[in-house]
């Protein structure tokens, strides 16, 4: 609990340490200020009286007690809190209704107010206080001779402000314009353009907007920054400045006064700014020119290597490896800061005698810096430290030149072990002189001499691949893969189908029995022969037609219909076992013409088989 | 007996290489007498004899390379790197012949060169451009018998063991890759028709007449592809698709 409360304690403490801080911060910035809407006013006709102390909010109403001419009421109070980039500012505004009582010009004194024990004073304000006639508002910037009269050109104006009027040649001066805009609605600004003969112009930045008292009025302020500087020494005229912009003003319309709408409600502000009662007219503002004087630099004291920048700048350099082997480039980084004329800052040289060889340095340049990135190679590898490098400006400020300068940074050259066949080799471009000079290796190129053999010299011909024996030999393999395949696969079934198998031998066993039978023939031998040549077809018929042989006889042979045989072929088959039964079981004597008739069947009834029977 | 049929082939092999190379002594004579003219700077000289020695029928890579450089040392830009193109089918993996073709197009003004291809294929074009024709047609058919090999086994032995699998798949998808390489290094060689322009200035017109309008010009060096022939006049397709007709003595067909 204690801890708690001493936790709680050190907050408190510290909020209330950052509230003092903030409020004594503000304190240093107590402002007060009086402001008008007009300078110019018309008697009975009020105008607001703005009385700004910038620093705090809680000043109490200030009693303006007696103002010759004028009456006074007060309007009320408006307070104001900003943070920017954590910067608090805080301002009470204290508003009041004057009405002048005569004509004639017044002087509105300025303000006292007593703040913690110490007085502020505001600025006094002058008014013109006229008896007759409305104040146009607004007009016509065309109108040149009745914007005049109205006091138009105290209401917006153009300011050239040059920030010397002396500078030396190379110097960077700021130069601002800047548009004063009071109670006038102005929109679509330009940036400006001003002449600037014998200087150099850099871009404008971004405008700011702000509100500054002058004269008095309240006005609203927009300023454009920029840098130049002389380009050589004389005297210059720096502008006339002029800006660009649109000028909203109420519409001329006759329908005010018109006498249909006179006094009605259409004539009111609100409708005016509905059916487009204002329009914008493009109007431009000019300033006077200033002249400038721009001096020489002067010779005295002008170091060697003055490259011609004016400023007041820093330098800082490094390396990026203090260990490298001869031949390995090296980044030098060299950067220079500051303020003053960037375009005059060149990267400090080496030396010619530096013991590196130097490329062209990379530049990157911001607004307050310029950086240089430079390859260096050490050109042997007794190089020890990349050499002080040096970079002198000359200080406006102080009117003199001066030098700075970043020590030498130790390096350690690594060298190479001596090896011929890797040493580069350099053409007549790349001679001795130019490398020990430090300067770029330019190595040369050419073609390679010519070969000192013929090589394989050969009849053109053309290539193996065009040749038949490429496609012979292509070919080959193709077919003794294929065709094993389809044996292999052959054999496969014949293992496995039994039918398949039997058919396929069927035809070689008929053939081989039809050589017997034709054997028997010629020897003569008649039982031999029949006995052959029924077993032989019956055989034949069973492998055929998968059955069994045994079975195969002339009552069952009309079956065979059912497997497709044509009805000549089972004729023929009836016929030949016919022959063979009587043959066999009618002994008679041995005739070739009696073996012939039942050798051709067999051979017919096979050869239609195995034509249309698969 | 086998080993001394085997024996005799050799014999007769090795009396057969020895005729083949004592044939060619004029020619490589020739040839060292062409390469002293270079020496001494008489460039035309070296190239009459180069020349000459392709005239008697004979080739070789070295042959066409030194032709390629009397031509670019006589200052005959296209000439030099058609013979370089030519080089370049029999060494492909020379490595002073890429160096001196790629400064040869260098040196080639307004050159074109132009070639999309997907990954694969680039790698595959790599690898064509490493080897000669005759040995992506060896390896191929080396990788085919290979892979025919283990086919037939694995189809007699039945059921393939493991490592003839393996073998087959391996040999399959090197003989695939090959394929492809084989194919581009035919094409590059021999399919792909290629010429060089070897006039300065060359006028590519629109139509094979002296008249007709002229599309484009080729300066000497110039790749094209010879695509159409007429009566003295050749159609060519410049790498960028553009096509005209030239004068056929301005290209040299490699």
């Amino acid at each position: 609990m204690i801890m708690m409360n001493k936790r709680k304690f050190a907050i408190l403490l510290i909020f209330f340490a950052l509230s003092r801080s903030n409020l004594c911060a503000l304190a240093d910035d107590f402002e007060l200020r009086a402001s008008v809407d007009s300078n110019k006013a018309i008697v009975g006709s009020a105008f607001n009286l703005s009385l700004t102390f910038s620093g705090t909010r809680d000043l109490p109403v200030p009693d303006l007690k007696r103002i010759e001419g004028f009456d006074w009421r007060y309007a009320g109070p408006a307070t104001r809190i900003s943070i920017i980039n954590g910067a608090r500012s805080s301002s009470i505004t204290h508003n009041y209704i004057l009405t002048p009582l005569k004509a004639g010009s017044f002087a509105i004194p300025g303000f006292e107010v007593e703040y913690k024990g110490k007085i502020y004073i505001s600025e006094p304000i002058n008014m013109d206080v006229s008896q007759y006639g409305p104040v146009q508002e607004s007009c016509a910037p065309g109108d040149q001779g009745q914007s005049e009269k109205n006091g138009f050109d105290k209401r917006i104006f153009l300011i050239l402000q040059p920030g010397k009027r002396q500078v030396y040649a190379g110097e960077k001066f700021p130069v601002s314009i800047l548009l004063y805009v009071n109670n006038v609605a102005v929109r679509d600004i330009q940036y400006p353009k001003y002449v600037h003969e014998g200087f150099l112009s850099g871009k404008f930045s971004e405008p700011s907007q702000y509100t500054r008292v002058a004269n008095g009025l309240n006005y609203n302020v927009v300023e454009f920054n920029t840098d130049i500087y002389g380009l050589y020494p004389g005297r210059f005229t720096l502008g006339p400045a002029e800006i660009a912009c649109n000028l909203v003003y109420k519409k001329a319309t006759g329908r005010r006064n018109a006498p249909f709408f006179g006094g009605s409600i259409f004539n009111t502000d609100a409708f005016e700014d509905l059916f487009g009662g204002y329009e914008s007219r493009p109007s431009s503002f000019k300033t006077e020119g200033f002249d400038i004087e721009v001096i020489p630099l002067p010779a005295e004291g002008r170091p060697d290597g003055f490259s011609g920048a004016v400023g007041r700048f820093a330098m800082s350099a490094k390396v990026s490896s203090q260990q490298v082997n001869a031949g390995d480039p090296i980044t030098l980084t060299v950067e220079i800061e500051g303020s003053g004329n960037f375009d005059t800052v060149l990267m400090p040289d080496l030396g010619k005698d530096s013991g590196f060889k130097r490329y062209e340095p990379e530049v990157s340049q911001a607004s307050s810096r310029k950086c240089f990135q430079q390859v260096i190679i050490p050109v042997s590898d007794s190089v020890k430290e990349i050499p002080a490098v040096s970079f002198s400006y000359f200080d406006p400020a102080v009117k003199m030149y001066k030098v700075v300068t970043q020590p030498a940074i130790p390096v350690e050259v690594v060298p190479l072990r001596e090896d011929p066949a890797r040493r580069p080799t350099v053409s007549s471009a790349g001679t001795a002189d130019s490398r020990d000079s430090g300067h770029i290796e330019a190595l040369g190129r050419d073609i390679v001499y010519i070969k000192e053999g013929p090589g394989l010299l050969r009849p053109a011909k053309k290539p193996f691949c065009f040749h038949s024996l490429f496609f012979a030999a292509v070919f080959v393999p193709f077919i003794l893969v294929l065709s094993t395949l389809i044996i292999k696969r052959r054999r496969a079934r014949l293992d496995s189908d039994i039918k398949y198998a039997r058919k396929c031998r069927a035809y070689k066993i008929a053939l081989k029995n039809i050589k017997e039978l034709r054997n028997a023939i010629a020897k003569g031998s008649r039982d031999r022969f029949f006995e052959r040549a029924i077993k032989a077809l019956k055989e034949y018929l069973g492998d055929k037609f998968h059955l069994p042989a045994a079975g195969m006889t002339k009552d069952i042979v009309s079956n065979l219909r059912r497997d497709g045989v044509a009805d000549d072929i089972i004729k023929e088959i009836e016929e030949f076992f016919n022959i063979c039964d009587m043959a066999r079981y009618a002994p008679l004597k041995a005739q070739t013409k009696e073996m012939t008739r039942p050798y051709e069947l067999f051979k017919s009834i096979v050869d239609k088989l195995e034509r249309s029977v698969r | 007996m086998k080993i001394k049929y085997i024996l005799v082939v050799f014999f007769l092999q090795a009396l057969s290489m020895r005729a083949y190379a004592a044939d060619f002594a004029v020619e490589r004579e020739l040839y060292i007498k062409s390469n002293i003219d270079y020496a001494h700077g008489d460039y035309g000289q070296a190239i009459s004899g180069y020349n000459e020695i392709l005239d008697r029928g004979l080739e070789s890579g070295a042959l066409y390379y030194n032709l390629g450089n009397a031509y670019f040392k006589n200052n005959d830009l296209g000439r030099a790197i058609a013979n370089y193109l030519r080089a370049l089918r029999l060494m492909p993996r020379d490595p002073d012949l890429i160096s001196n073709i790629e400064y040869a197009r260098s040196l080639v003004r307004n050159n074109i060169r132009t070639r999309h291809l997907n990954p694969f294929m680039s790698l595959a074009l790599r690898l064509s451009t490493r080897l000669t024709l005759d040995a992506a047609t060896y390896i191929v058919i080396s990788l085919y018998y290979l892979s025919a090999l283990a086919a037939l086994v694995i189809i007699i032995k039945g059921r393939g063991r493991g490592y003839l699998i393996y073998l087959e798949l391996l040999a399959s998808v090197l003989l695939a890759v090959f394929c492809i390489v084989f194919y581009f290094t035919l094409k590059e060689n021999y399919l792909d028709k290629r010429a060089v322009v070897v006039q300065e200035e060359l006028e590519a017109r629109f139509e094979p007449f002296d008249t007709a309008t002229v599309h484009f010009l080729l300066d000497a060096g110039q790749e094209v592809a010879p695509i159409g022939c007429g009566n003295e006049w050749v159609r060519i397709k410049r790498p960028d698709g553009r096509q005209g007709w030239v004068k056929a003595a301005g290209i040299e067909k490699v």
